[in-house]
């Protein structure tokens, strides 16, 4: 009989770790943040058909409370400096999505004069998703993703 | 609605006789929903006191300032082919005709005289043709970038206008191909 038989039934055993990554990666709260057509989309995944929230991933008006940030939409030059403040305002540890053709490489502005050509010339992007615009579910996909990764991670042991 | 074909005959006639014959225009695109009123540039504000405050016009709405570098040759060789081409859309709010005034810019240095105290609109639209086209209006109340940043250099609109390699930091061309990522 080992004690795991002998605990009464709401005890439940697991490593540290695993606790952290699960309650961190269903808390992801997100900066509400928009740049440009994306951003419709991701206003959908707010909306109650995706409805994000219900993988604990809820929006947040001030960047010093969220986790993530979705950049979703054109990046110009003259909004990176702002972005990149929004970015470094968020606490550590921090997440991006890059949302849309346009945060990841310029998409259909490639040619562009005030266009960033990629969101990653200015910060760390943990998933890229494709799409002009993509659609809800496939934000949930990325957000998913970054599910998966966060419960990967070693968070106390860096 | 379409502009009175009565005023159209009279209009280059007034503009000849209230300055007599100091200020030249001619009509040119009769036939279009907007006529044109093609001017010499140095006139813009004789015409457009003319064009607004005249009690047979009263074209009180300005709609738009458009600017155009032309910079590339075109087959019809009886335009006018380099420099800048500026267009002036009023609207009468009497009977909703409109009334585009035309003129052209030397390809060096362009200038003109600005119109905002005419319309208080006109700030914006000039403000922007200078942004992108780098346009100089003359005596303007506030003559500033209004949408790029206003460290930019050059102006964009123009022909022979060249991207830097960066800026502020930040390169303007991609080399890298994304890294897909992949999470088991
Ligand atoms: S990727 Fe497409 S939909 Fe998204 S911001 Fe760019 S142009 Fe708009």
């Amino acid at each position: 009989m080992s004690l795991y038989h002998e605990m009464p039934e709401n005890i439940f055993v697991t490593s540290v770790d695993q606790l952290l990554g699960w309650s961190r990666k269903h808390s992801l709260w997100w900066l509400l943040f928009g740049l440009a057509c994306c951003s419709i989309e991701l206003m959908h995944t707010g909306g109650p058909r995706a409805d994000i929230e219900r993988f604990g991933s809820a929006p947040r008006g001030t960047p010093r409370q969220a986790d993530l940030i979705i950049i979703a939409g054109t990046l110009t030059y003259k909004m990176a400096s702002r972005l990149k403040l929004l970015y470094e305002q968020m606490a550590e540890p921090k997440y991006v999505i890059s949302m849309g053709s346009c945060s990841n490489c310029g998409g259909l502005f490639d040619k562009a004069y005030s266009v960033v050509k990629g969101v990653d010339q200015i910060m760390p992007v943990d998933v890229y998703l494709p799409g002009c615009p993509p659609r809800p579910e496939a934000l949930l996909e990325a957000l998913v993703i970054l599910q998966k990764k966060i419960q990967k991670e070693k968070y106390l042991r860096k | 609605m379409n502009f009175p074909a009565a005023h159209l005959e009279k209009l280059a006639k007034l503009v000849d006789s209230v300055y007599n014959g100091a200020v030249s225009s001619e009509i040119v695109q009769a036939d279009t929903k907007i006529p044109v009123l093609k001017i010499n540039s140095r006139d813009i504000r004789k015409v457009v006191e003319l064009v607004v405050h005249h009690k047979d016009l009263g074209f009180t709405y300005l709609n738009t300032i458009s600017g155009t570098h032309l910079a590339e040759t075109r087959e019809d060789e009886s335009l006018d082919l380099k420099g800048f081409e500026m267009f002036y859309v009023f609207s009468n709010s009497q009977d909703f005709s409109s009334l585009a005034i035309k003129t052209t810019l030397p390809e060096n240095n362009p200038e003109i005289d600005t119109i905002d105290d005419f319309s208080g609109s006109a700030n914006w639209f000039e403000r922007e043709i200078f942004d992108l086209l780098g346009v100089n209006f003359k005596n303007s109340q506030d003559l500033r970038r209004i949408m790029l940043p206003p460290d930019w250099e050059g102006h964009p609109l123009r022909k022979d206008f060249k991207e830097g390699s960066h800026y502020n930091g930040i390169p303007t061309t991609r080399s890298s191909e994304l890294e897909a990522i992949r999470i088991e």
